[in-house]
């Protein structure tokens, strides 16, 4: 299969395909690729970068590490179901997000007046 | 009152000019006219900078967060809710709520940034009701204020700005119907057509353009149609798209107004520079987008960094040895800088762009009048 690298600016497209029970990777530009080649024929993964909602406003949020692509909608629709309080940017706000092994961390806040109550 | 360099604008690259100021031992003087540093990092909480500057992937609020520390723990002078109404003659007119300033720098680095191309720049015809927005606009409102634009999206541009909101609307839970592409290639980076489009099943549509919006208080759809080899609409490929919102994604402009006299270079529209990135006005420094537009951060804030420490060494009485000389674009190059060089300054990096997209380019600097050629290099992959 052919897939565009995501890991830096350059976008290595990338060719995958799995011979004799390996899977090999070709078209990359440094040995980050062969990995993320590797992961998409297998299991693909997506880092989500969103916003969740909190007694100050709007936060930004990232996870800890990327997830599962089939799992982003099932997180995201997870966050959107909590206001979460008192929290600063750094905090970890979930743990183990959807069974995915990831973190959920605050990265930063809204600069807004449209504050919940 | 002690000789200082003011900096304007508190974003990524004026926080790295302010600090490499700082450092050569100079008072430094940062303003900003937002509450906070930051500048636009503050609104790009998606991932993917810092990879080359900190070795890490960061969100934009992450990296901005990384230089307001440094800033926080220097001792530069920051000023918030502080706007430049104008600089001339090194006198820099700037309001706050304390009322009314005129300060006078012995040196400035301008980093004010870029803002977009909007709806009256590209001529986009029909009429104008609510949900027409730039992209940045849009990415402002649902990451800061928690809004919507609108529900059924398109997006005319597939610069990274459109393809990042194509992404963000969908996961906020807004319809994107389609990018459109003016051109026969996208502007955007792979990556982000991947990661955006692509795995939102979001189309992609080339060498189309919109004619025409339509709406009275609310958009209520847009005309798009095929573009020819000129640019301009094919009539009998005109379709009508149902949708509620526009955003445009249609190019930055450097944001130099409040400078007066200023040299613009018309390919950059940003400030002519030396290799100090020193513009036409004695003792003021331009870096950033307000110079020319970055793909990465990370390059704005060396650039950044460089400009500080040039308006730093001004302060304290530095000269440019040498003689100067220009540096003109040749064939296949768009933009290049800096347009001057010093030959007493050693080694010139060259920040150029394209004027097309290529894989494996050969690039060669060549002196004019000899044709000896100065340096060259084969680069990967080109992007205009």
């Amino acid at each position: 299969m052919k897939t565009t690298c995501i890991l830096c600016p350059v976008g290595c497209l990338l060719n995958v395909e799995k011979i004799n029970n390996t899977v090999v990777v070709t078209g990359n530009e440094c040995p980050r690729g062969i990995a993320f080649g590797t992961s998409e024929l297998i299991e693909p993964v997506r880092m989500l970068t969103t916003l969740v909602k909190t007694n100050h406003g709007i936060a930004s949020v990232k996870l800890s590490k990327p997830i599962s692509k089939e799992k982003i909608w099932e997180v995201k629709k997870a966050l959107n179901q909590n206001i979460y309080t008192n929290v600063k940017v750094g905090d970890v706000i979930v743990n183990n997000i959807c069974l995915t092994n990831a973190n959920v961390v605050i990265t930063g806040f809204g600069n807004s007046c449209a504050k919940n109550e | 009152m002690e000789n200082f360099v003011l900096v304007i604008g508190g974003g990524p690259a004026g926080m790295a000019a302010a600090l490499a100021s700082a450092s050569q031992g100079v008072k430094t003087v940062l303003i900003e006219r937002d509450n906070r540093l930051g500048g636009i990092l503050n609104q790009c909480i998606h991932n993917g900078f810092g990879l080359s500057y900190f070795h890490e992937e960061l969100t934009g609020p992450e990296y901005a967060q990384r230089f307001e520390q440094k800033i926080l723990a220097s001792n530069v002078e920051v000023m918030l809710n502080t706007f430049v109404l104008s600089v001339e003659n090194n006198n820099v007119c700037v309001v706050s709520p304390n009322g009314n300033q005129t300060l006078k720098p012995s040196a400035i680095v301008l980093a004010m940034g870029a803002r977009e191309k909007t709806a009256g720049n590209i001529q986009l015809l029909g009429t104008r009701p609510v949900g027409i927005f730039t992209a940045g606009q849009a990415q402002k409102m649902v990451n800061h204020f928690g809004v919507l634009p609108g529900k059924k999206v398109v997006i005319l541009g597939s610069g990274d700005i459109g393809l990042i909101m194509a992404r963000r609307l969908t996961l906020e839970g807004a319809t994107v119907l389609g990018v459109y592409e003016i051109m026969p290639t996208s502007g955007g980076l792979a990556r982000n057509i991947s990661s955006c489009l692509t795995d939102f099943s979001i189309p992609l549509h080339l060498s189309t353009t919109i004619k025409k919006v339509e709406g009275e208080t609310r958009v209520t759809g847009v005309w798009v149609a095929k573009v020819d080899n000129a640019l301009k609409p094919i009539a009998d490929t005109l379709e009508f798209i149902e949708c509620d919102c526009v955003l445009l994604s249609v190019g930055l402009v450097p944001e130099n107004d409040v400078v007066k006299g200023l040299n613009l270079n018309p390919t950059t529209q940003g400030a002519v520079v030396d290799e100090r990135r020193h513009t036409n006005l004695n003792g003021v420094f331009s870096c950033g987008n307000v110079l020319q537009i970055h793909d990465l951060v990370d390059n704005a804030c060396i650039e950044a960094e460089l400009a500080g420490t040039q308006a730093a060494q001004h302060v304290l009485g530095a000269k440019p040895s040498g003689t100067p000389f220009k540096i003109e674009v040749g064939n296949g190059i768009r933009q290049v800088v800096p347009a001057v060089g010093f030959s007493g300054l050693g080694n010139i990096e060259l920040m150029f762009r394209t004027s097309t997209q290529a894989k494996k380019t050969f690039v060669q600097v060549q002196n004019k009048l000899t044709q000896e050629v100065i340096a060259q290099k084969v680069l990967a992959k080109v992007f205009a």
